[in-house]
């Protein structure tokens, strides 16, 4: 579905993405570890047009979509959510979720100007589906708050409920544990599997562990912007170049 | 559209319609279609402002733009007025591309900062350009609204009654186009703008494109209330340009409410009429009308449209889907 071949970005001399090569295939959960500052925002803001790489293709479907605007990538497919909290404050619960339909809908300024059938059938349409996101994240009893006001949890599952909102076949989910406590981090496994049930392809970026091992179908792992490794979650646990970029090297500890 | 949302919208438009009954005499009447006609660049400037959240500090200047392209395409090409009006629109939308190709490129204050810049190049442009626009001696002898078929009828707006109708009846058409333009998906984006850039990439809204958009509608809608203006006084000069526009269009769209549908209009016609209300005593009127200013602020921080909304059982909400709000 995606793949990139030889991805580099540098911000003068500092490489921040070097070479990477990675596949994601349809259906799957690929998840991306890393220390902090080993690149993997980067790697995710070349995916989604946020940044321009230096060199290296990025093809999706076939397609290659480097360089290209974000507006330009999301339409092509590709919905991303943000490291920090990233929803449209001021809106409610449910706007948030209309807004978030604007991939698949279509302006309709005539139709609008005079309410035809055209305007209200594509209306029926959005508040159906959000109707839906609302009913799979558990949120129906809150459709109506204004997302600044909502807690932490529900900010960031209302994150993910725009992306579903946008109906895109690959989501790239940028941390979406951070600040979660055990219990919604479990929730947000469940939630993350359930999209994958629905179709929709997921890579992922995390640092729960529990989290990205309980869920992840391969893992790759970023670090100084190489990847060092990539492999299922068992295979990733024991690979020691991983252990030696978390951990250090063992001779530093005798 | 539920039922006091109705009774509400036609309370006010009978209002509208009486007010020059109530207030017979032909200087008040004078200051009603000049409170509507400044409601056009509160307007204009809610739309960019407002809906799409940004600061576009040069907007005002396209009010005295749209007077000068609508003077001049009546004096030089013998334009009818619909002509020069529609003329102007298309104008404005045309020096909207010009100068928010450029300025768009930045974000924020920047932005702000560049639409300032251009907005005194105009200005200096029309004091200067002295062939075509008689500089600072101002254009005149502009000829007055009218609507006709050539020699045969012609229906001049002439005098404040008929001037009022007129400008009423434009400035509700904009209303109603506007609610509805934020009920399409275009609408929703400006908003998505304003509420956060970089998540409204994601989903797909090119933000340069749709802002461009914004930009260019302000403009057109604030260059109509330019154009409505020459054909009214029938004079322009540039001090039209003047910064003290920016800051008072910037206070009617705050005090009305930003980013609702009404919200400018009231705060355009407020702060319209309020200076000629304190005129009664000439040395405290700027004082007076400070005072209301803060007042507003205080009692009514969302702007009063903002307000009547909360009062009618919700948070004052961006107007994203009127019908609901």
């Amino acid at each position: 579905m995606l793949e990139t071949q030889g991805l580099t970005v540098a911000f003068g001399g500092l490489v921040a993405v070097n070479q990477i090569d990675l596949s994601v295939s349809p259906g799957e959960i690929l998840g991306m570890i890393g220390p902090n500052g080993a690149g993997k925002t980067t790697f995710f803001n070349l995916l989604t047009g946020f940044l321009t790489p230096t060199s290296g293709r990025i093809l999706f479907k076939g397609k290659d979509i480097a360089g290209l605007p974000p507006s330009r990538i999301a339409s092509l497919g590709i919905c991303r959510t943000f490291q920090i909290t990233s929803v449209f404050p001021g809106l409610t619960v449910r706007e948030n979720l209309l807004t978030g339909t604007y991939c698949w809908t279509r302006t309709l300024f005539f139709d609008t100007l005079f309410h035809s059938q055209g305007y209200s059938r594509q209306g029926q349409e959005m508040e159906k589906h959000a109707g839906e996101i609302l009913e799979f994240l558990h949120m129906e009893d809150r459709k109506d708050t204004v997302a600044r006001n909502l807690s932490y949890g529900d900010q960031r599952r209302l994150e993910i409920g725009i992306a579903l909102a946008s109906r895109r076949e690959f989501l790239l989910l940028d941390e979406p544990a951070a600040g979660m406590n055990p219990e919604e981090t479990q929730t947000l496994s469940q939630l993350i599997r359930q999209i994958r049930d629905k179709g929709i392809t997921i890579f992922l970026i995390e640092h729960h562990m529990q989290l990205v091992m309980g869920i992840c179908d391969r893992i790759a792992v970023l670090n100084y912007g190489r990847k060092i490794a990539e492999g299922n979650p068992l295979e990733i646990s024991r690979n020691p170049q991983v252990i030696e970029a978390y951990l250090g090297k063992e001779e530093e500890f005798a | 559209m539920n039922r006091r949302k109705l009774l509400f919208l036609s309370g006010l438009v009978l209002i509208l319609l009486l007010l020059p009954w109530l207030l017979q005499a032909a200087y008040t009447r004078h200051i009603l279609v000049m409170a509507l006609i400044f409601t056009f660049s509160a307007m204009g400037l809610n739309v960019i402002f407002g809906f799409a959240g940004q600061t576009a500090f040069g907007q005002p200047a396209f009010f005295a733009l749209g007077a000068y392209i609508s003077s001049l395409l009546a004096l030089k090409l013998g334009f009818p007025f619909w002509l020069c009006l529609l003329g102007t629109m298309v104008l404005s939308a045309g020096f909207g591309f010009m100068i928010g190709y450029p300025c768009l490129q930045l974000r924020g204050i920047y932005f702000g900062i560049t639409t300032m810049a251009f907005a005194q190049i105009l200005y200096y442009i029309v004091s200067n350009w002295v062939e075509l626009t008689r500089g600072p001696m101002g254009l005149v002898d502009i000829p007055p609204a009218s609507f006709g078929f050539g020699d045969h009828f012609q229906f001049v707006f002439i005098g404040e009654l008929r001037y009022y109708y007129l400008v009423l009846a434009a400035s509700l058409v904009t209303l109603f186009f506007l609610s509805r333009l934020m009920e399409t998906r275009l609408g929703r984006g400006f908003v998505a703008i304003r509420e956060n850039q970089d998540l409204s990439a994601s989903i797909g809204i090119h933000p340069f494109w749709v802002k461009m958009i914004a930009f260019m509608l302000a403009c057109v809608i604030t260059g109509m209330g330019g154009s409505f203006y020459a054909h009214y006084v029938k004079f322009v000069s540039p001090i039209e340009f003047q910064w003290y526009f920016i800051g008072l269009t910037f206070i009617m769209v705050i005090t009305g409410g930003i980013g609702t549908i009404w919200g400018p209009f009231i705060g355009g016609a407020i702060f319209t009429v309020l200076p000629e209300v304190f005129r009664a005593v000439e040395t405290y009127r700027n004082i007076l009308v400070g005072a209301v200013l803060i007042l507003i602020v205080i009692f009514f921080p969302e702007g009063i449209m903002g307000k009547v909304a909360q009062w009618r059982g919700k948070d004052a909400q961006p107007a994203l889907e009127r019908k609901n709000a």
